[in-house]
């Protein structure tokens, strides 16, 4: 028996066909987020962001940098709109004892948090002590924020953090009644307060936290202690915030809603705020800079941060050299890098130019093929014969490390640069290379511009005597790492001992010198101490400085108040306004 | 019954496929370099992790997820709740479970790559049967040469030039984001693209193939028309390859959206599972590379369905029947169907 297709069952037909696009489309429909209709005058900021806001908890190392300091959270002082001193946030006002050591923060009466219970000193203090409890804040988050610890240098806080101390009175931190902290420090630290505007040290509600120790950032949960609080929060397109109705300064915050989208292709961002979809988004300068409207409309803070390389270890004595580390650093033409990455500038040392107290003498890491030349005949390795292959070791393809590469072989250095999954390059990066290579890895680092930050912050004393270390030596050090059998203390101490016999002695002197700037309390002789530390750190090579990159953004011209300051979120989303 | 012993084998197969997957992935995993407590510490902070005890705290996140266990005791913890469905949180987002985030982003890929195959095999199969019918004419060469760019041109490519072209240049639709139906368009659009033109080469082949067939030249010969020869023998033949190909290009999509997701913005699955790979977030990428296999593999198992529902031949061999089909197409038909249009 033979069917023949009638109209009819063409028809029928025609009509699935149509019911499975329909069903399709309907299901797409339900999966999208809210409709972005706003009320009519409602102002509605919409910016970019450049990577998903993987977690929302600022005691872990997370994206959320990037938009939680912004408007969700405060801290007991927020940054000025130049991000070079604090103004009064949480805290009304603080003193400083005579020698330094101790701040006393008054908290404001009215401070409260989003679901209107007051924030008291006791709040303070417990969400410090969830940021420093070792392996805690309730699990199932990544790396603890504690790198910032170590640049407040609050009184026992690194030290509790490992573990090498357990019990919490003995950290610099506490509530003598319900309006005042005190914190302590183990030496005086000019950073101090602006160290306390980082995203670690911002305020959450820890009774909210315990509360839903899992789900207390989903928008329904969230209680936070800055000028916005969540509406909706998607981790890889984006969130929405509202004005918290209980923060304390409300007639400051303008805004009605913020839209953050998620765009992780620069390219993107820039088509969408052409496009007219975006107020604000962040920016590359190197992608616009023949885009004289674009420029025009680009608000940046310069010297954010700066890309180096930083030497590996290696079985080979010419890694452990300093004059052929100088000479690799002198080959390098700055000039030249900034015209391969465009929109950034040289940098002739590890801190930027824009940190007060800065000085051309810090500059020592300068273009000078022949002095380069004449230190490795000096090294014993003339023209580069007898050097093993040096690489630039990286995870992603850059052009400065291809420039770089030249530029050492313009000097008759055997160069490469060595690419390798992101995995592979955390996981090596330490290692110690085999006796036919030597090499340096490629960085970025960003921070407040301050000469604590950047002499003893980063590539601070210790770090700077790790990598002096001899291959052997580093080993064991990493042994005594390793070690479960060893308690803290007693593994502190092991490290220590390394770390003050074994390493160089420039390394040495680099940490004497920024421990005698860090305990000098009058402003200019601590500047010139951390001037002189700087400029023998920079000369030791073990990080070569390149580029400064600014912090920038696109700013259409109907949004007002975006004051960009060198830190990851760039600016407050207090105190804007559109159109 | 013999339907309900067929999908009680192919029950127990894909439960064994999917432990042995589980099983793969996790021991691939361990061998690869890197791990997510090393990559997050090397991507952020790491200076103050060097200047205060790296390895100290890297241990400390490491034990915190149970990466310093052994391979076999951290997949025999991961496999006792996965079994009752719970794949624990994701690394990389602490604050949602790996479960939450694929109910989450996989409705979007799904329905994105079903719109686009959908829209492609619309376009292919007339596309392909005319350019087969109409062999050597202009319009079989210029569909072919239209279909052939297609099918090399790459998704990310056209995602761009979709934006540049309707977003930048003529400002009808947005460059991304996900807030309505407007922002599906064009996401759909870049990922019909190279199916439509994968699809209609395949229609195109495999319909002259059935053309050659002795039986439809008998159709032809004992006076069937056109329309009735093509449409019920030569197409109904012609589209077997196409059903195989349909599955797999269909979990493929869903899968493989990722440049569609970065260029427009669109929270879907791939995403989530290229993310996991790079930053070793081992739940995540357990979860969605369990839910890729499974997905695949009932992506199969609708086709051995649909083979038997368009080719009875096949049902013998699937083991869903052991009497030999009645044929409403191909040769038997056509003898059939011979002896009806018998004056």
């Amino acid at each position: 028996m033979i069917r023949y297709s009638t109209p009819g069952a063409r028809h029928r037909r025609l009509a699935v066909a149509a019911f499975a696009v329909a069903v399709t489309l309907a299901a797409t429909s339900c999966s999208f987020s809210d409709n972005p209709d706003k009320e009519s005058g409602a102002q509605v900021l919409k910016l970019a962001v450049g990577a998903p806001i993987d977690s929302l908890d600022p005691h872990f190392i997370n994206n959320g940098g990037y938009v939680v300091p912004a408007g969700l959270l405060e801290g007991l002082v927020a940054q000025n709109d130049a991000g070079d001193d604090v103004v009064p946030a949480i805290a009304t006002k603080w003193e400083q004892s005579a020698d330094g050591l101790t701040y006393t923060f008054t908290l404001r009466e009215d401070a409260k948090f989003s679901n209107g219970e007051p924030i008291t000193a006791e709040s303070v203090v417990s969400n410090y002590r969830r940021l420093l409890t070792p392996t805690g804040a309730g699990g199932g988050s990544v790396t603890n924020a504690n790198s910032y610890q170590i640049g407040l240098g609050i009184k026992n806080a690194s030290a509790y953090q490992t573990g090498a101390l357990t019990d919490w009175a003995d950290v610099g931190i506490s509530a003598p009644d319900d309006s005042t902290v005190v914190i302590s420090l183990d030496a005086p630290n000019p950073d101090f307060l602006l160290g306390m505007t980082n995203n670690s040290m911002l305020i959450t509600d820890t009774a909210a936290i315990e509360a839903n120790p899992k789900d207390w950032t989903k928008a329904e949960n969230w209680v936070g202690s800055g000028a916005f609080t969540v509406k909706s929060w998607d981790p890889s397109t984006g969130m929405k915030l509202v004005p918290n109705k209980f923060y304390w300064d409300r007639d400051k915050v303008e805004l009605d809603e913020v839209d953050i989208r998620v765009i992780q292709d620069p390219q993107a961002a820039i088509l969408a705020y052409r496009n007219g979809e975006l107020d604000v988004s962040p920016v590359s300068m190197d992608l616009i800079s023949k885009d004289d409207k674009l420029l025009g409309e680009t608000e940046k803070a310069d010297g954010f941060a700066i890309d180096f390389l930083n030497v590996q270890y290696s079985q080979n004595p010419a890694a452990q050299d300093q004059r052929v580390r100088q000479a690799l650093s002198y080959a390098i033409d700055r000039d030249k890098l900034a015209g391969v990455q465009v929109g950034t500038t040289t940098s002739n040392s590890l801190v930027p130019t824009r940190v007060e107290g800065w000085t051309d003498s810090m500059g020592v890491s300068v273009y000078d093929p022949d002095k380069a030349k004449q230190l490795l005949v000096e090294a014993g390795y003339p023209g580069g014969e007898g050097l093993p292959a040096v690489q630039v070791f990286d995870h992603r393809p850059r052009p400065v490390a291809d420039a770089i590469v030249d530029m050492w072989k313009q000097i008759g250095v055997e160069a490469k640069v060595t690419i390798v999954d992101i995995g592979v390059w955390a996981d090596t990066r330490w290692k110690v290379l085999d006796e036919d290579l030597m090499g340096f890895y490629i960085n970025s680092f960003g921070g407040i511009p301050t000469l604590n930050n950047w002499v003893y912050t980063y590539w601070g004393p210790d770090s700077t005597k790790q990598f002096s270390l001899a291959p052997a030596d580093w080993n064991r050090y990493q042994e005594i790492q390793a070690d479960e059998k060893l308690d803290g203390a007693k593994k502190s101490q092991m490290l220590d001992n390394i770390l003050n016999t074994k390493s160089s002695e420039g390394a040495q002197e680099f940490a004497d010198l920024v421990e005698q700037a860090r305990q000098t309390v009058d402003p200019a002789e601590r500047t010139a101490l951390y001037v002189e530390a700087a400029t023998l750190r920079e000369s030791l090579a073990l990080q070569i400085p390149l580029l400064e990159e600014p912090q920038a953004f696109l700013v259409d011209p109907t949004v007002k108040g975006v004051h960009v300051r060198t830190t990851i979120e760039g600016f407050y989303y207090k105190g804007v306004t559109v159109g | 019954m013999q339907l309900m012993m067929f999908l009680l084998r192919r029950l127990i197969r894909l439960v064994l496929s999917l432990l042995v997957v589980s099983a793969l992935t996790f021991g691939l995993l361990s061998l690869a370099p890197g791990s997510f407590a090393g990559i997050q510490a090397a991507g952020a902070g790491s200076t103050g992790l060097a200047s205060g005890r790296s390895v100290d705290l890297t241990s400390q996140v490491q034990q915190r997820f149970g990466e310093d266990l052994p391979v076999w005791q951290q997949y025999k913890n991961w496999l006792g709740p996965a079994l009752h469905g719970d794949f624990g949180y994701s690394y990389k987002y602490p604050e949602s479970t790996v479960g939450e985030l694929i109910v989450a982003k996989l409705p979007t890929s799904l329905a994105l790559a079903l719109i686009a195959v959908v829209l492609a095999l619309m376009i292919a199969i007339p596309m392909g049967i005319l350019a087969a019918a109409r062999r050597n004419s202009p319009w079989d060469h210029g569909s072919m040469f239209v279909l052939t760019a297609a099918t090399a041109f790459p998704t990310y490519l056209a995602g761009i030039l979709l934006v540049l072209i309707f977003s930048s240049w003529l400002h009808w639709l947005p460059t991304g984001g996900w807030s309505g139906p407007r922002y599906a368009i064009l996401p759909i659009i870049a990922l019909t693209i190279a199916p439509a033109g994968v699809m209609a080469r395949y229609v195109r082949s495999s319909v002259l193939e059935v053309l050659r067939e002795e039986y439809v030249v008998a159709a032809f010969a004992k006076g069937g028309s056109r329309r009735i020869v093509m449409r019920r023998h030569v197409l109904r033949n012609a589209l077997m390859p196409l059903v195989t190909v349909v599955g797999p290009l269909l979990t493929g999509l869903v899968v493989g959206t990722i440049f569609i997701e970065t260029i427009f913005g669109v929270p879907g699955i791939g995403g989530l599972f290229t993310e996991a790979a790079q930053v070793r977030d081992m739940p995540l990428l357990m979860g969605t590379t369990l839910v890729f296999a499974l997905m695949l593999m009932l992506v199969n198992l609708l086709v051995d369905l649909s083979y038997a529902v368009i080719d009875p031949r096949t049902r013998t061999g699937l083991g869903l029947s052991t009497e030999p089909a009645e044929r409403t197409s191909g040769p038997a038909a056509v003898e059939a169907m011979m002896e009806e249009v018998k004056p």
